[in-house]
This record gives C-alpha cells, structure tokens and sequence, in this order.
C-alpha cells in the first residue's frame, strides 16, 4: 500500500463512518458496553485485592515485620521515608493459666495507644475494652479464655518459658480476629508492664503510607541494617499473595472470554456493517483500488469505530469507578466469615493502568481480529461480481 | 489515427442454467486515439462482458486486451489496478457514486488515488463542475442529486484524472432521452477535448449517430462494424 494515501483511506473510512448513522452507533455501542463494564469489573478487582491486603496488614502484622530487633533501634530508626508508623511489640513465650487451666500462648507486649490508632485489634473486642497503658490488663482471644475458662476482670497467671518469674493479670477484654494465629496462640498487655528481663529482643511492624512499595521500603532497612531481618507481607502471607494473583488471573480469564464472545457478536455486526457497504467497495475497485487498499480501509473503519468505542467505553468506565470509590461497596454479608475481611468488607474499586489500558486493548485487537473475515470477502471479490450485485 | 486499443480473438463463457454460455466469441476489434466508440446490440449481446473485459474488470479465457501497448490481462491483479486507476475511467448504467461522499469528494477520489495535489484536486474538480453545468453543488450528496446530475457527477469523476480512456456502460438507461442525448454529447465534448477514447454501450439509436465509431453485436459475436 502507497504510505501516501493513508490520509486518503483515513478520511473515506471516516466518512464512512460518520455517513453510516445508526449503523456504526450501534456496531460502537457493543464495543462501549464491553469496555466500560470490564473497565469496572477490573477496577473492582483490584479494590477487592486492596481490600484484602489492607484488612491483613492493617489487622495486626504491618506492610513489613522485623524481627529479633536489639533495643539500640528505636521505632524512630525505622521510621523512614514511606512509613506511616513503627509499633514496638516483645513476644514472650510462656504458659498461661487460670486456676487448674493452663496453656502455652506467645503473650505479646505492645503499645496499646499506638495500636488502637493504627490496627484493627482494638476493634475486634466482644466483650469488655482494649487494653490501657499501665494498667496490668490482658486482651485474651475468644477461644483462650474459653480454654482457661476466664472472663471479664477475672485474674490469670502468665509464666515466661524461661526463668520463674510470673505476672498476674486481669482480663480487660475478649476479642475475636478470624485470624487462627491470633486467634489461637496469642494475647495481648501493655508492653510497659513487663519486666525488664522479659524484653530480650522486639519486633517491628511496620506499616506504610498509601501507595508505597514494600520492596522498596525494605531494600532500604536492608541497606540500613544489614544485619536485622525484615521480611514483607508477600512473604509473611504466601497464601494472601496466591490469591491476588489468582484473582488477577481469574479477571484476565473473564476478559478474553468476554472480548472472545463480544467479538463473535462484533465480527457478525461487522460482516453486516461492512457487506451493507459492499456496492462501495466495489466502485472502489473499478476505480483501480487494489484487494489490500480495500482491506486497509476496512480495518481503518473498524480501528476508528474502536478508537471512539474506546474513548467512550474509559470515560463510562472511569465515572463509574469513581462514582462509586467514594462509599466503596459493602459486600460484608459475602466477606464476614473470611479471614481476608476480617476489618471490612468495603470494596472500593481503584483504577490502575492495567484495568484501564487492557479492556480498550483488548477491545482493539479482538475487533481487529473479527474484522479479517469481512475484509477477507471484500478483498477477494472482483469488482464485476459486486457490481453485478 | 494511432491504434490504442487492441482486442485480439477475446472469448469469454459463463455458466447458466442453461449450460456454458458464449458472452464473447472470438471478437477482435481495433479502437485509435481520440475516437469515440458506441456498442449496440440487444441485452445478452455481450456488450457489458465486452467493456468488462477492456477495463480490465473481468478477465477472458482467450485472447489480449491491449492499451496502449500493455496487454493488461497480463499484469498482475494490483499492476492493474494501478494501471486502471491512472488509465481508465468508468460510468455504469446507474451513477454509482459513493453514497457516503459529497460530490466533491467523488470526483477527488481518483485524483487522490493518483496522489494529484491538494490545491490542483480543488482547481481541477471546480473546473469540472464547472464545466458540466453543477457549479456550487460540491457538498451536495448523491441522494440529493437527480439522475441527470448524478450520471454528469460520475463522468466527471471518470474523466477527473485525464484517463486514455473512459468506458460506459449504458450511461442513459436510467435516464429520459432528452437527458440521456445531453450527457452523452457533454461526455464526448469533454472526452474529446482532453483526448480520451470513449467507449459506449447503448441500446439508443441517437447516440450511436453521434459516435466516430460503430460497433454492433449479437450473441457475442461483433456483427457489424462502420
């Protein structure tokens, strides 16, 4: 084909088009309604993934732990740029007990301001309050004060694993996470009750500001300090990250799928489309257009119908998503038993290049595709056997 | 006169339901430069076949097709769309303009195909229109034309690139006479004045008198030649 004449075929091909009325509005609106919808579904996506990860780190853990860490770090050391904040937590391996009940738990001292403002622990009480700071109160789980046969206000004996020395406290709240680890091995005080000798080593969780990479935030405490493991949420939740990605799989599934069965209706819209216009191409051909001028100006009409289906398609899609980002979609009846909702069951979907660029692509290349058929007859019939009819 | 156009022992068959049918017999016929050339002959004579086979839009089984000294069934299928779309120039029995283009954009159509100038393309089509009594109708679309206007537009748009020759097929047949005499007088005043052959199928007597040539056919077989 002449590089000249593109100009050319681009402006018949729009012509085309626009001359076409109801035809190409129609042939377009299949192509926005794909479009838009999987713009949506796919935000919608990568909001219930969002939504999982922040109800696992925002629950307890953090973006990043660090473990073992000597007191000559502070939480201040950590804080550096992209972290929202540093909880200081010592995990001191022991037994626990109430009268003739005992069982082995890691209580965990923590800080209890801290961790109302900035995890979802606090929240998870049934019974009784979060622990205050000073004050020798226990969080017990559900399941552990089941075991120990211990309610509200009722006094347990905490034993470390090493040394003799016990604690006694009482019980300042119940709560239950949906989390097992939690949920089952653990409780929580206030960190500044424990005894000196208790705090050997702490753990950091560490949690960050919207949008920033744990990868990166970690090469960095690895520059900082080499010698200190970290380890992200990635790690931690092998389990956690296997379900984003197959979630994005999944939505990558649906899209071809639908595009695969959107084009089937485009390719035969398309044939309609393109063979009401046959007498045209046969006139073309008399004229000297050759087979591949012709096919040219057929995929010209149908990349034009897409570019426009395209545009429309982003611009529903993208009001859509924002339109309902702002109050998120509650699916708590469908989340609350799942450990991934164990905070909220509030999607909010979020637009990312990928869920906006892949549905109008797809569009593209599955339109594309369904075009070759149409523009294979056009191409192949001579111009006497059009315009014999 | 110099000899243009050659056809040399063309035959051409087609299938029917009622068997293989002769459109062209062995017809061989000499058409020179300049000339104005009229096919007569009742419908199923071979006359369109004939004018397919010239423009290149239908290929025969035997025999050349010679224009200006290229047998043009021998090209390649895009060497000779190349060839008729800087050569050749068409007007069918029904205008067959491009409904989705304003009359201007048809008659720039084979301008452009011919990579012509922007400013040259809008000289030449003015001239044109000028010329065939449709000044101020550029924008005008082909459903808002009369038969008349539309058959004038088609020829304009077959004679825009200056081809060495221009075929049409039963231009007035869709036209009444009065109409149909006047087209086809403008089309060889044109035709003639830019020195393109014409070659013309008609079944109407009037017209044939006004061609330089007469050509007469019968069951695919030319009959009689003045």
């Amino acid at each position: 084909m002449r590089i000249f004449l593109i100009p050319l075929w681009t402006k018949t091909g729009t012509m085309f088009l626009l001359r076409s009325g109801r035809s190409a509005i129609m042939l377009c609106l299949m192509a926005v309604a794909a479009v838009s919808s999987l713009i949506f579904l796919s935000s919608l996506d990568v909001g219930v993934n969002d939504a999982m990860i922040r109800n696992s780190v925002g629950m307890f853990s953090g973006h990043i732990s660090g473990f073992s860490l000597p007191k000559s770090i502070t939480p201040e050391a950590l804080k550096i740029e992209g972290v929202k904040e540093v909880l200081r937590r010592v995990y001191v391996p022991g037994t626990i007990s109430r009268g003739a009940n005992t069982e082995s738990l890691n209580l965990a001292g923590v800080d209890p301001d801290k961790e109302e403002a900035v995890t979802a622990l606090s929240k998870k009480k049934i019974k009784g309050e979060f622990i205050q700071s000073g004050e020798p109160g226990i969080y017990l789980s559900r399941f552990m004060s089941e075991r120990l046969n211990a309610t509200l206000a009722d006094e347990v004996i905490f034993k470390a694993g090493y040394g003799e020395e016990i604690i006694r406290l009482r019980v300042a709240g119940i709560y239950s996470t949906g989390v097992e680890e939690l949920d089952s091995k653990t409780a929580f005080v206030p960190l500044n009750i424990l005894p000196d000798s208790f705090i050997k080593t702490w753990l950091a969780g560490i949690f960050l500001n919207e949008g920033v990479s744990p990868e990166l935030v970690l090469n960095e405490y690895h520059r900082q300090f080499p010698s200190i493991k970290f380890m992200t949420w990635k790690d931690l939740m092998p389990d956690l990250l296997q379900l984003i990605d197959l979630n994005y799989v999944s939505m990558n599934i649906v899209m071809f799928l639908v595009f695969g069965v959107v084009s089937i209706g485009i390719a035969c819209a398309f044939a309609i489309f393109i063979l009401k216009n046959m007498r045209e191409y046969g006139i073309m051909k008399s004229m000297g257009v050759t087979p591949g001028e012709v096919g040219y100006l057929i995929m010209i009409e149908i990349f034009l119908i897409n570019i426009a289906a395209s545009v429309a398609g982003v611009i529903i899609g993208l009001t859509a998503v924002y339109i309902v980002s702002g109050s998120g979609i509650d699916l708590t009846a469908f989340t609350s038993h799942n450990r991934y909702f164990a905070v909220s069951g509030v999607i909010y979907p979020r637009l990312t290049f990928y869920s906006l660029a892949l549905p109008p692509l797809l569009a593209l290349i599955f339109s594309l595709l369904s075009g070759i058929w149409p523009a294979m007859i056009v191409s192949r019939k001579k111009a006497v056997q059009i315009l014999k009819g | 006169m110099i000899t243009v156009i050659q056809l040399e022992n063309i035959t051409k068959r087609f299938k029917s339901g009622r068997g293989l049918v002769k459109a062209l017999d062995n017809i061989s016929l000499n058409i020179e430069e300049g000339s104005t050339t009229v096919i007569s002959g009742k419908s199923g004579s071979g006359k369109t076949t004939l004018l397919n086979c010239i423009g290149g839009l239908d290929k025969p089984e035997t025999g050349r097709v010679v224009i200006a000294g290229v047998d043009i069934h021998a090209l390649s299928e895009r060497a000779l769309c190349l060839f008729k779309r800087s050569h050749l120039g068409f007007v069918f029995q029904h205008s067959n303009l491009l409904n989705y283009l304003s009359v201007f954009q048809n008659i720039a159509f084979p301008l452009e195909l011919n990579g012509v100038e922007k400013n040259q393309i809008k000289n030449r089509i003015h001239t044109m229109l000028d010329m065939i009594g449709l000044s101020g109708l550029d924008n005008a679309m082909p459903h808002e034309l009369s038969g008349g206007e539309a058959q004038r537009v088609a020829f304009a748009r077959a004679i825009a690139h200056s081809p060495k020759l221009i075929i049409a097929d039963e231009p007035t047949a869709s036209l009444d006479s009065e109409t149909g005499m006047n087209l086809v007088k403008l089309m060889f005043n044109l035709g003639k004045k830019q020195g393109c052959i014409m070659v013309i199928a008609t079944h109407d007597k009037e017209i044939m008198n006004l061609a330089d040539f007469k050509v007469q056919m019968r069951d695919g077989k030319i009959i009689k030649e003045e």
